[in-house]
């Protein structure tokens, strides 16, 4: 008794195809830049509909969530009215990935993110843009009522893996006039064409720049010199719709100092400095309904004795935590020998803001 | 049939496509979980694999015969042959490819895909449809819509070539 391989079929030239099967192609595609996706989509309609099915999809993303990638972006103002936005992408081994450069009719300002989108303010009534620089697919956002604003404050861009959804939040507070809207999408959906919800929640306070999503909670900090600190972290619940607020921990609010909030390893951490930013305590919390905070670290910032100004936190894992000091330079901090690497191979490319990148196919439905 | 044996080892025969037989010790086909499955179940000494070329088996049961012996003081020399091992022409590491699949070799496939993952990252539209003997079955209004929306999919610095 043979076996029979179904290896080949014959196609009309005569020549033998190459048959492998759907599971071997999906696993060599899977390894493939989405970039390079998008070229082989033009082979045959076979492999048209292999790249773009959903589960293929989600086998690409979780392999190139495991090796995320840093991307650097910058704006040029060319004249008055229009900005030229580029977009690099490099490796952790300094590998240059791809390039994404377009022009716009308004100015820029990027918003924290580490997945598959970025997402940014344009000024001038523009609203919000959500960009794939991996597919270099862009759309511009339908506007919002309160879209015409300049700042990031009260803004919020993530990303819940497991329904593979973003989510974007606008909240504004100003002289008593909250408005809150929240935009959600999923793979595919026609983002130009999608709407905002608006929410019946009045933001209670100022907030202070971009917030962040832990776990369907976004959390910001809230805005003011002086706080009542108690009511220092404001929380929106996307479930709920609702506002709430988060004790920070006891006694560390300084009013003259740099503080920021990230998600890592799926929990909210606090970043905390002085006025002089000579250290950096981190707290992460522990159990957010009974608002347990533990301090995890403290870093010695003396090292940086040019003067840091801004310090943004990119990534944690392997006992090492990823940080842009000033958009000038990368480093790595080494949580049990207290020490600092930094990333040396970025081939000088310049930036006016980093994130952590996963390359990928999320559609914004363009095509 | 009861596999034949010589002293304590068990001997089987695989045949490959032109009919050239390979005898091995039936312990390296184990490696294979189809091939492991047949001979546990059905206690066959012989098995026919006529869609496998002999020149892609004898590569195979190189590759089985090295990680047999592989041991942690040899892990630098196995991945070098590793390497070589799929340092050929493409075509005949997709035949590679297919039969590794068939055979159902776990880590070997995994390390076939990779290889060709690198090898076809650089190639345009028109070397990966002639390596995959693919014909395009897009209409020519599909085909120049492509072009205009990626250039860059047909024309460049990409690598034409098919090896």
């Amino acid at each position: 008794e043979s076996l029979k391989l179904s290896k080949s079929t014959t196609t009309s030239s005569g020549a033998e195809m190459i048959m492998l099967s759907k599971d071997v192609m999906m696993d060599i595609f899977s390894r493939l830049r989405a970039k390079i996706l998008c070229r082989l989509r033009c082979v045959c309609k076979q492999w048209r509909s292999l790249i773009s099915d959903p589960f293929f999809k989600s086998l690409h993303r979780a392999r190139s969530s495991l090796k995320p990638s840093l991307l650097f972006l910058q704006e040029k103002c060319c004249g008055t009215s229009t900005t030229r936005v580029s977009m690099s992408s490099l490796d952790f081994d300094g590998n240059h990935n791809f390039d994404f450069t377009f022009t716009l009719d308004s100015y820029v300002r990027f918003m924290p993110s580490k997945w598959e989108l970025i997402c940014f303010l344009g000024s001038k009534g523009k609203g919000f843009y959500v960009c794939n620089p991996s597919t270099q697919e862009l759309v511009n956002l339908p506007n919002t009522p309160a879209s015409s604003r300049a700042t990031l404050d009260g803004i919020a861009f993530g990303y819940i893996k497991e329904r593979n959804e973003y989510v974007l939040v606008n909240s504004r507070f100003i002289n008593n006039d909250t408005v809150c809207e929240v935009m959600r999408w999923t793979d595919g959906c026609c983002l130009k064409n999608h709407s905002w919800k608006v929410v019946d929640a009045k933001c209670p306070y100022m907030l202070r720049w971009c917030g962040v999503l832990v776990e369907n909670n976004f959390y910001w900090i809230r805005h003011g010199n002086k706080y009542d600190s108690i009511e220092a972290i404001i929380s929106f619940d996307l479930e709920k719709e609702d506002f709430g607020t988060v004790m920070p921990p006891k006694d560390t609010f300084d009013d003259g100092g740099l503080w920021s909030l990230a998600e890592l390893m799926g929990m909210l951490w606090l970043f905390g400095s002085p006025e002089d930013i000579s250290t950096m305590d981190i707290w992460v919390l522990k159990d957010s309904k009974n608002y347990m905070w533990a301090k995890e670290y403290t870093i010695d910032l003396a090292g940086f004795n040019l003067g840091v100004r801004f310090i943004s936190i990119l990534d944690h894992k392997e006992g090492k935590i990823l940080m842009d000091v000033d958009s000038e330079i990368l480093e790595w901090y080494d949580v049990d020998n207290k020490c600092f690497e930094r990333v040396d191979n970025l081939r000088s490319v310049p930036w006016s803001w980093s994130v952590l990148h996963t390359d990928g196919l999320f559609s914004l439905g363009n095509q | 049939m009861a596999s034949s044996t010589t002293g304590e080892k068990k001997i089987l025969t695989l045949k490959g496509g032109d009919n050239e037989e390979f005898i091995l010790e039936e312990s390296l086909v184990l490696q294979s979980e189809l091939l492991k499955n047949m001979v546990k179940e059905e206690r066959v000494s012989s098995i026919p694999l006529p869609s496998i070329k002999s020149k892609t088996l004898v590569k195979i049961i190189e590759y089985l015969k090295k990680h047999a012996e592989l041991t942690p003081s040899n892990k630098e020399e196995f991945k070098n042959f590793e390497k070589e091992f799929v340092n050929v022409v493409l075509e005949e590491l997709l035949d590679i490819t297919v039969a590794v699949n068939y055979l159902k070799i776990n880590g070997l496939l995994e390390f076939c895909c990779q290889a060709v993952a690198d090898r076809i990252k650089d190639k345009s539209v028109e070397a990966v449809r002639k390596i995959f003997r693919i014909e395009s079955d897009f209409t020519p209004e599909e085909e120049s819509e492509f072009r205009k929306e990626t250039p860059e999919a047909f024309e460049g610095d990409l690598d034409d070539t098919t090896n």
